[in-house]
């Protein structure tokens, strides 16, 4: 389950009790200044880890829920590292990957790590976030912050309609397994195929009847979650001081 | 004189593949009435209830507390009517029990005070109040039940459509429900083929068969009408 929709993630902490908006707008800044630094510096993209890490232990998110999503990464990097050390082939210093093993530019490896240390910067800014605040309450900030409103609906209908197709998938699984299904043998990749139609189906149908029920309800198109408290001095300050973290790391770490 | 809570007129709707759904239904019900409304699978209950709450546009008209449903007026007709569905994941979507009950009442602009309060009555009253921070996929069936009917209840609802209230709840479970429901004093439209609880909780009955009422009157009448209860399918 998504970390923004697993309700037994949400455990009290410093973060959780931001505004969410300046929380947006403070990971928001980290992200863009981690993001900023140029290709061949490796201190500061260690510096930018380090802090998104420092806020994932404040936010008492349980680390081995917050690790899993990181494994979403993985396939990522790997493709990268496929293809990104060898892009720059052409002149510069090589080194061996280890003792004996292949020369790679260093130029290459130097560009790998900063945009994986990016993606990972990125991602576990995104987990805390999603984590310490919880789908509605970051509808709610992005309408607030003036996010167009149709991107806001679709994030809003995908959070609807992932709950609910993991749902269905559930029990499709259930009743396919009850029945004996091992998936040991490729002749039953068929099944595969005929539970991803059928999953579809149902899941456009289930999301008709969840529309009906949000419609009956007087639902006109805005997702309407408790009034926000007037921001505090607290919350700004949250802002202010990711925004120096950001840029202190950015321009002083060489 | 006092407008019914429900008048309908000469409904009639067909579905895109040519079911004919409703086929020139009148009705009319009382404000704070109890009735039943029995039929087979298929037999337009559900689209029924769907067109007291504007969710589906059938030709002819339906009227709640006099007034007149249409694009216009939806927000207002939503806030009168309250409609819980058969089953009671397709009602509950929020990520809490909080959430979902205040989904409602947060869409009629109250404040969050007044959500809250009703919030917090509408679970005392379905016997829930304990559970408004847990997940709605974490409750049991009869819960679920429960809780979808505490969706509708924070809106504070002159007419509650139900569709199927008791169906796949166990004997004790439904014996609650039938009990909560006698408690409520807007007006109940229940489409249900549980002729028991009909009879418990309805003091008048309708029948429905491929989309048109086929006998109405007393429940116990209606229910002795072996002709009627026959073409409808329920014997």
């Amino acid at each position: 389950m998504h970390i923004a929709f697993d309700p037994r993630l949400r455990v009290a902490g410093p973060l959780q009790a931001l505004d969410a908006r300046c929380k947006v707008l403070a990971f928001f800044a980290l992200v863009a200044c981690a993001a900023s630094v140029p290709a061949p510096s490796w201190r500061a993209p260690v510096a930018f880890l380090g802090a998104a890490t420092l806020l994932l232990l404040v936010s008492r998110i349980p680390l081995g829920a917050a690790l899993r999503r990181l494994l979403f990464l993985v396939p990522v990097v790997l493709a990268l590292a496929a293809v990104v050390p060898f892009a720059k082939a052409a002149g510069g210093e090589k080194v061996a990957l280890w003792t004996g093993g292949p020369m790679v530019p260093r130029q290459g490896l130097l560009v790998l790590w900063n945009v994986s240390s990016k993606a990972l910067v990125g991602l576990l800014c995104a987990i805390i976030l999603a984590g310490t605040t919880g789908v509605p309450r970051l509808l709610e900030a992005f309408e607030r912050l003036c996010v167009p409103r149709v991107l806001v609906l679709t994030m809003s209908f995908i959070h609807r309609y992932a709950i609910t197709m993991q749902e269905e998938l559930a029990r499709m699984k259930r009743a396919r397994d009850a029945r004996g299904w091992r998936g040991r043998w490729i002749w039953q990749a068929g099944t595969l195929g005929s539970m991803a139609g059928t999953l579809f189906l149902r899941s456009y149908e289930r999301g008709e009847r969840v529309w009906q029920a949000m419609l009956a309800r007087g639902y006109r198109g805005k997702l309407i979650g408790p009034s926000s408290a007037p921001l505090r001095l607290l919350d700004v300050m949250f802002v202010v001081w990711m925004l120096a973290a950001g840029l202190a790391i950015r321009f002083l770490v060489r | 004189m006092t407008a019914p809570a429900i008048r309908v007129s000469a409904l009639t709707f067909r579905y895109p593949d040519g079911t004919r759904a409703l086929d020139d239904v009148s009705l009319e019900v009382a404000p704070g009435e109890r009735v039943a409304l029995l039929g087979a699978n298929g037999a337009g209950k559900s689209t029924l209830l769907l067109s007291l709450n504007g969710l589906c546009d059938p030709g002819g008209r339906v009227e709640i507390g006099g007034t007149p449903v249409g694009s216009r007026n939806l927000p207002e007709i939503r806030r009168r009517v309250g409609l819980v569905f058969q089953n009671p994941d397709d009602q509950l979507f929020c990520p809490t029990l909080f959430d979902d009950v205040a989904f409602g009442p947060r869409n009629l602009g109250l404040g969050e005070e007044e959500v809250q309060k009703r919030v917090h009555e509408a679970l005392h009253r379905v016997d829930l109040a304990t559970l408004e921070e847990k997940p709605s996929f974490h409750l049991s069936y009869g819960q679920k039940k429960r809780a979808a009917l505490a969706t509708v209840l924070s809106m504070q609802p002159e007419v509650l459509a139900l569709d199927e209230p008791t169906s796949a709840l166990h004997p004790r479970a439904r014996r609650e429900m039938i009990a909560l429901l006698r408690t409520l004093s807007c007006a109940l439209v229940v489409a249900t083929h549980d002729l028991e609880m009909a009879r418990e909780l309805c003091p008048r009955a309708v029948v429905m068969a491929r989309g048109r009422i086929v006998a109405t009157g007393e429940t116990s009448v209606v229910l002795a009408d072996t002709k009627a209860m026959d073409e409808a399918e329920l014997l």
